[in-house]
């Protein structure tokens, strides 16, 4: 299945990703109210890494084989018709087993004490890091 | 012989569920008969700790739906215990006299309060492992508000802790020095000791409970090793688990303390397959069977067994010892060896006020790591001990705060960025 993956080669580190990804895991889904006016604030579910001249976007990978599903007690992490693994945030309760066995390091903590990850955005065709990254730094295919 | 093969699992926890969503991936047909001593549905055992204080109801325990045994097509058996085994006629009995026949069974019966033994100890002893036990405990608490509790392990500590939460007296009695002596090391066992205090559990160390003390019958405070007393009206058991392998004794099955399985998770029998907290399986980081108790390792175990009994092969890859525990609002996540002391490892720790974070290595190998406080990322740690990486070049950037695959060398970093799948748990 389609996943997205970064190419550091293209990455500037600028942390559009990010941005785009907080804005559609936002309420509003508006950059402004996104940042300012929400509370809790949303969270990106991607992570840029950075150090020096390097750079890239780590994201869930939907593993066919997903540890962070293994390894839930309370069911709710578990894959969607699409394939993407999602929480269900209504069975979570922040027991972190997931954070513990994710082997990407891709599951964060939201201020709600729930896991949160990347959902490979539903309501799009292209998920948003891939579709406002300016250098094709990340890409969204199967391999 | 049969078209429809019979398959029975003992057990309800994570192993027997994972096992029939394993076998139903393969196989719609076979037969599925689950046999639990539980009269409950599938529930997560390891949140009875706040169902105690109120904080989840039994319907947020279920961790699958109402329709999970209908939808698997599994006969379930729920409130009877299977109480003997045999292997040359593949039968198994129930307490209700009832026989099964199966032409392949899977033992996950899980683990069982370990009790020392107490003077002045009768049946009225609460422990603190199913549902059942909670209940029992959650109407104690009604009447009850001085408690005792002897382990400060988990099991012990998180009882502690949903006491503490419901405004009761909590004394935690524990033999070792410290705390969480399983899991934690010195350090951050010291962090949690101090949040305990800060919450009000009275944590008392290096002692144990020679004897329970009762005035008309009723608990009035238990005499310690060292002569003193401690006042309390109820009393918890919670030092730890045990597999629980009573179906196996008198069998040819064989077990050490837990039941012995190869790496596709089946017995020394043939069609006998165990899984869960009652066997003895591969651990990478020792390189011998041991039992884990853990409900990672559970899953999977269930899940490779299930393949197996139905025809698709599949391998355990092994584990280790792993945890990730919250007490108050203090979370860790640590894995391996996290008490290594010795010439052969070497030990990179970074300490602040509330946080810290230790790696343990040898051999250029991590076979231990503890996070405590910021636990984000933890898990690349844990790819790195089951891919059993290398990381010489790299050990020193694994305590910095920006951990992750930016600390490694391109060419390993790459390869993982895009691969698919970098370890099965």
């Amino acid at each position: 299945m389609k996943v997205v993956y970064p190419r550091e080669e293209y990455c500037i580190g600028c942390k559009l990703c990010e941005i785009h990804c907080l804005v559609e895991h936002s309420k509003s889904k508006d950059i402004i109210k996104a940042f300012r006016k929400e509370f809790p604030k949303a969270m990106n579910k991607n992570i840029v890494e950075k150090r020096k001249d390097v750079s890239f976007c780590v994201s869930c990978r939907h593993c066919p084989e997903a540890p962070c599903i293994t390894a839930c007690m309370t069911g709710a992490m578990h894959r969607n018709k699409k394939g993407a693994v999602v929480v269900d945030k209504d069975k979570c309760v922040g027991c972190w087993m997931c954070i513990m066995v994710c082997p990407f390091g891709v599951i964060k903590r939201d201020g709600e004490k729930i896991a949160s990850k990347c959902d490979l955005c539903p309501d799009k065709e292209i998920p948003v890091c891939v579709k406002n990254c300016p250098n094709e730094a990340l890409v969204y295919e199967e391999r | 012989m049969r078209k429809d093969k019979m398959i029975v699992i003992i057990g309800n926890s994570v192993a027997a569920i994972a096992a029939v969503e394993a076998i139903r991936e393969e196989n719609a047909k076979t037969e599925i008969t689950l046999v639990s001593s539980e009269p409950n549905h599938v529930y997560s055992r390891p949140m009875i700790p706040g169902f105690l204080y109120g904080k989840y109801d039994e319907k947020r325990m279920q961790f699958r739906d109402d329709e999970f045994y209908k939808r698997n097509k599994v006969t379930a058996l729920l409130g009877r215990k299977a109480v003997k085994l045999d292997e040359k006629k593949k039968e198994i009995f129930l307490d209700d006299e009832k026989k099964l026949h199966y032409d392949k069974l899977l033992i996950a019966t899980g683990g069982v309060p370990f009790i020392p033994p107490m003077k002045g100890a009768e049946n009225d002893l609460l422990t603190f492992t199913t549902l059942d036990n909670a209940k029992k405990l959650k109407d104690e608490a009604k009447e009850k508000n001085d408690f005792v509790v002897i382990g400060a392990g988990l099991i012990g500590l998180k009882v502690a802790e949903s006491l503490a939460k419901m405004s009761k007296g909590v004394k935690v009695v524990e033999l070792a020095d410290r705390i969480l002596g399983g899991i934690a090391d010195k350090k951050s066992s010291e962090m949690f000791l101090e949040e305990f205090r800060k919450h009000g559990v009275e944590i008392n160390l290096k002692c144990s409970v020679e004897e329970i003390l009762r005035k008309d019958g009723k608990i009035t405070g238990v005499r310690l090793n060292d002569g003193r007393t401690l006042s309390c009206d109820s009393f918890v058991v919670a030092i730890g688990v045990r597999p629980n392998i009573e179906i196996v004794k008198g069998t040819g099955i064989a077990f050490n303390k837990g039941i012995i399985v190869n790496e596709m998770m089946e017995t020394n029998v043939q069609n006998i397959y165990a899984a869960g907290d009652c066997v003895e399986a591969k651990d990478i980081i020792a390189n011998e069977n041991r039992n884990l108790p853990l409900w990672p390792n559970a899953s999977l175990q269930g899940k490779v067994a299930g393949f197996n009994m139905a025809e698709k092969k599949d391998i355990y890859p092994g584990s280790y010892m792993m945890n990730s525990i919250t007490f108050f609002d203090l979370p860790m996540i640590s894995y391996g060896l996290v008490n290594a002391e010795g010439p052969e490892f070497e030990i990179l720790e970074k300490i602040r006020k509330d946080d810290y974070r230790k790696i343990i290595i040898r051999n250029g190998k991590i076979v231990g790591a503890i996070f405590v406080n910021n636990i984000d990322r933890a898990g690349i740690i844990d790819g790195l001990i089951r891919e059993n990486a290398d990381i010489s070049e790299f050990k020193t950037s694994l305590i910095d705060d920006d951990i992750g695959f930016i600390v490694m060398p391109a060419k390993t970093r790459k390869e993982k960025l895009s691969s698919v799948q970098v370890t099965r748990l």
